[in-house]
């Protein structure tokens, strides 16, 4: 049932960070032969043969497999990569959207030196990423969130700009202090629990709550975890490294940074934590939704007021992860007070489904205005102008992005945001849901500025000399674009699809870590 | 009960060294600090009194259950080595990072490292 | 009289006898490592202290001979390499374990407490050690052949790099 070819396709989990891990390794060897296109073929046949794995256990593997390594079963404390329907959503969209990079990179990069550095840190970014995501207990965890974040201090950093450099160091100071909290979580449900395995954890955190009343530390322990991730997933106040370390860096990377790496890490995780662990509850789904409803806000009055375009991008990146912490937000308050889980499980397919498209639209945004700076050299709005003529391609690619990030129908973005606002109406919260409204109104405003700046009027003084950018570039862009058309209108117009994709994911959240039977309840206090 | 809380202590110095001071190399020593300090709350989690360091002595041919019970944690130990290294990886990241921002600014001040606004 | 770089006459001598020991003790440490203390990362640290020793004791110059930088680049890429590649092995399974899993321990392993009695334990940690080695010693190198290349008298930044361009150093 899980095989192809013969080969069951659970034995190769361990492929997703072997080979990009691989690669990374063999990059700075053989950059020493000089030879430019045999890193880029190396580049793209690893990124293609981990989208190809990606879609193949997709579509072949069902139900929740553990993976032991090395064969250390329990009750040996081994190691294990874990693949259900979270986890393999996830990997569907960090290998799709990293291929789709790599190609756009491979073009882009032939203006910097050191691409064999690149591309190893890059595919070292994904290794981290995938492990991240693969990942069933405590530990693998922090380890591949490292590996991940210290490939991306390095990778905004690359061009070795004073910009660039003081937005790394920044990030890098921030980002170890969030790994260093989720490190002291870990310590503490060690000491708790005695295992590191994320099943055993949240069967050893339902008896702790059926034991003892008055035990806080579990709430100490997830109170650690949400701030290490909030900070990893750009949560205000959390948020301060982003608007710096995200435009620095390249364009590719940004795509990749904004695109899926604080889904990766700092999402994922999240949510891992908060439904599987500890199981929802009132506390945490609260903090949940506070932290999103104010990055929501937060992050799209920022972003309104911002004259550089990747600057302002990033801003809304906030915006919408915001966005989706609510969604789940939303959904683990309805199951923490026993509610219809036909709407706990809306909010949460809202949340993923949101997921799926802001990593869409948003690096086919990032990718967009790299092809800007490419060609002009500048991303300041107020020097751009009268893009629309001079690069049709990219002008139309950033027209349907700025439309589907608005949530302007039938482009995916609305789908996703209309499924997260009737979910969280449902839910009783109105309040919230006319925010949402609001902050989707002031996001079409920033991106009408957007349009208006860089792609109407007439040609500047830098734009003048404008021409549409390779078609290395341009191929991954058209790609991403038709992605964002097509998505939302396949999801819904296109069952199977939406139940053999999301549909796993959600459960998975909804009803808990099949293999340890079910959720482990904190309960209501 | 006074072991964790110094370790929390330490950890709370390496903070304060991260906020308040202004040289970069003084950030990625408190940076460092508090790593140590995580490290040594592992240590001291799997710490057991009057315990033997967890190292199978070849006397006991290959018996384990009495050694278990006596022997301090394994699994943590095992834990702090890969954490060390991953703040090993850090500080050389850091170091490197605080060399290149020397060669551009020329300074070490955090206050005049300040191009970013907004 | 020019002094040579690096320390006095009684360091270079002492490290000129005192580096190899240190090397073999390494060495030691690393076949002890699956039945005592000890382990590919003891070795790696070990092994790239005692070539650091060398470093500040004889200057950069004499460093940068001492081991060829392509040398230590290699050894670095080459150990990771290794490292993965003997977990793929793995795949190939055993009578036991037929169909294979990563990292399995595919090699026979002997009775406790002999040195060959750790599997793959011990080539994984010969893997580890190498490449940690090869690490420290490689880039505390290129950051002290880094500080060389700064005119100390003057608190200038020193290159001004055009834009879009990677400043990688030219030694690599």
């Amino acid at each position: 049932m899980n095989g192809v070819f013969g080969i069951d396709v659970n034995n190769l989990l361990p492929l997703f960070v072997a080979i990009p891990l691989g690669v990374a390794f063999l990059m700075p060897m053989a950059a020493k032969l000089r030879r430019e296109r045999l890193l880029d073929v190396v580049a793209l046949l690893a990124a293609l043969s981990l989208f190809a794995l990606a879609v193949m256990l997709m579509r072949v593997a069902s139900g929740s497999t553990v993976y032991w390594v090395g064969n250390w079963k329990p009750p040996i404390p081994g190691i294990c990569l874990v693949s259900d329907g979270l986890s393999r959503l996830m990997l569907l969209v960090v290998n799709v959207v990293a291929f789709l990079i790599t190609i756009y990179a491979a073009e882009y990069m032939k203006r910097y030196t050191g691409i064999g550095l690149f591309y190893s840190l890059f595919f070292s970014m994904i290794a981290g990423m995938n492990g991240v995501v693969l990942a069933g207990d405590f530990f693998n965890l922090y380890v591949f969130i490292e590996v991940a974040s210290l490939s991306s201090y390095v990778l905004v950093a690359f061009g070795i700009e004073a910009e660039q450099l003081e937005a790394s160091f920044k990030y890098l100071v921030l980002g170890s202090i969030s790994t260093l909290v989720v490190l002291t979580g870990v310590v503490l449900l060690y000491s708790l629990t005695g295992t590191l395995n994320m099943a055993q954890v949240g069967r050893e955190m339902g008896r702790i709550a059926a034991a003892g009343a008055g035990a806080k530390a579990p709430y100490l322990a997830l109170g650690l975890f949400m701030a290490g991730f909030a900070l990893k997933a750009a949560m205000v106040p959390f948020h301060a490294w982003l608007p710096d370390a995200h435009p620095a860096a390249p364009a590719p990377v940004s795509a990749m940074l904004s695109g899926v790496l604080i889904k990766a890490i700092g999402v994922y995780a999240l949510v891992r934590i908060t439904f599987n662990v500890f199981g929802p509850s009132i506390g945490a789904a609260w903090v949940l939704m506070t932290l999103g409803t104010i990055s929501m806000v937060v992050g799209v009055f920022l972003a309104v007021g911002q004259w550089d375009l990747k600057r302002l991008l990033a801003y809304h990146s906030i915006s919408q992860m915001g966005y989706v912490v609510l969604a789940f937000g939303v959904g683990a308050e309805v199951l923490a007070n026993h509610g219809p889980v036909a709407v706990a499980s809306l909010a949460v397919f809202g949340g993923l489904f949101h997921m799926m498209n802001h990593a869409a639209f948003k690096s086919l945004l990032f990718l967009t205005s790299g092809a800007i700076e490419y060609a002009t050299g500048t991303r300041q709005l107020k020097e751009l102008g009268g893009l629309a003529k001079l690069m049709p391609v990219t002008s139309s690619c950033c027209r349907i992005a700025s439309l589907s990030i608005a949530g302007v129908p039938p482009f995916s973005g609305f789908w996703s945001k209309l499924v997260i606002i009737i979910a969280v109406v449902q839910a009783g919260h109105v309040v919230l849901g006319t925010i949402a409204v609001i902050v989707s109104f002031m996001t079409l405003v920033s991106f009408v500025k957007v349009q208006r700046y860089v792609l109407g009027g007439e040609p500047s003084e830098k734009t003048a000399g404008a021409r549409e950018v390779p078609a290395g570039m341009a191929i991954p862009m058209v790609t991403l674009s038709a992605v964002c058309l097509v998505l939302g209108v396949v999801v819904f117009l296109y069952p199977p699809f939406t139940d053999s994709v999301i549909g796993p994911a959600r459960d998975v959240v909804v009803r808990g870590l099949e293999y340890i039977g079910g959720p482990g309840p904190m309960g209501k206090p | 009960m006074l072991v964790y809380v110094l370790c929390l202590a330490l950890m709370a110095v390496g903070i304060y060294a991260m906020v308040a001071k202004k040289n970069v190399v003084k950030i990625i020593i408190g940076l460092m600090v508090t790593e140590y300090a995580v490290n040594m709350l592992l240590v001291v989690i799997g710490w057991r009194t009057g315990g033997v360091p967890p190292i199978l002595p070849e006397s006991s041919g290959g018996a384990t259950t009495r050694f278990l019970a006596h022997a301090v944690d394994p699994l943590a130990q095992a834990l702090i080595m890969t954490s060390i290294i991953v703040s090993l990886a850090v500080l050389l990241v850091s170091v490197a990072l605080a060399i290149r921002i020397h060669q551009k600014y020329g300074t070490f001040d955090i206050t005049e490292i300040r191009k970013l606004k907004g | 009289m020019k002094t040579p770089p690096g320390m006095s006459v009684i360091v270079r001598t002492t490290t000129r006898v005192v580096s190899g020991f240190i090397l073999i003790f390494g060495c030691y440490v690393l076949a002890s490592g699956h039945s005592g203390p000890g382990g590919g990362f003891a070795f790696g640290v070990i092994v790239a202290l005692a070539l650091l020793l060398v470093l500040l004791a004889f200057g950069r110059e004499a460093a940068k001979k001492f081991i060829h930088r392509r040398i230590v680049a290699l050894a670095a890429g080459s150990s990771v390499l290794a490292l993965l590649v003997i977990g793929l092995l793995g795949y190939l399974g055993t009578p036991e374990a037929p169909g294979g899993s990563f990292f399995l321990q595919f090699l026979p392993q002997g009775k406790p407490f002999q040195t060959l009695s750790g599997g793959t334990a011990l080539l994984a940690d010969l893997a580890v050690g190498v490449m940690l080695a090869a690490l420290i010693f490689g880039v505390l190198t290129s950051l002290s052949l880094f500080h060389g290349r700064q005119r100390p008298d003057t608190s200038e930044p020193v290159e001004e790099v055009a834009p879009n361009h990677v400043d990688v150093p030219k030694e690599e």
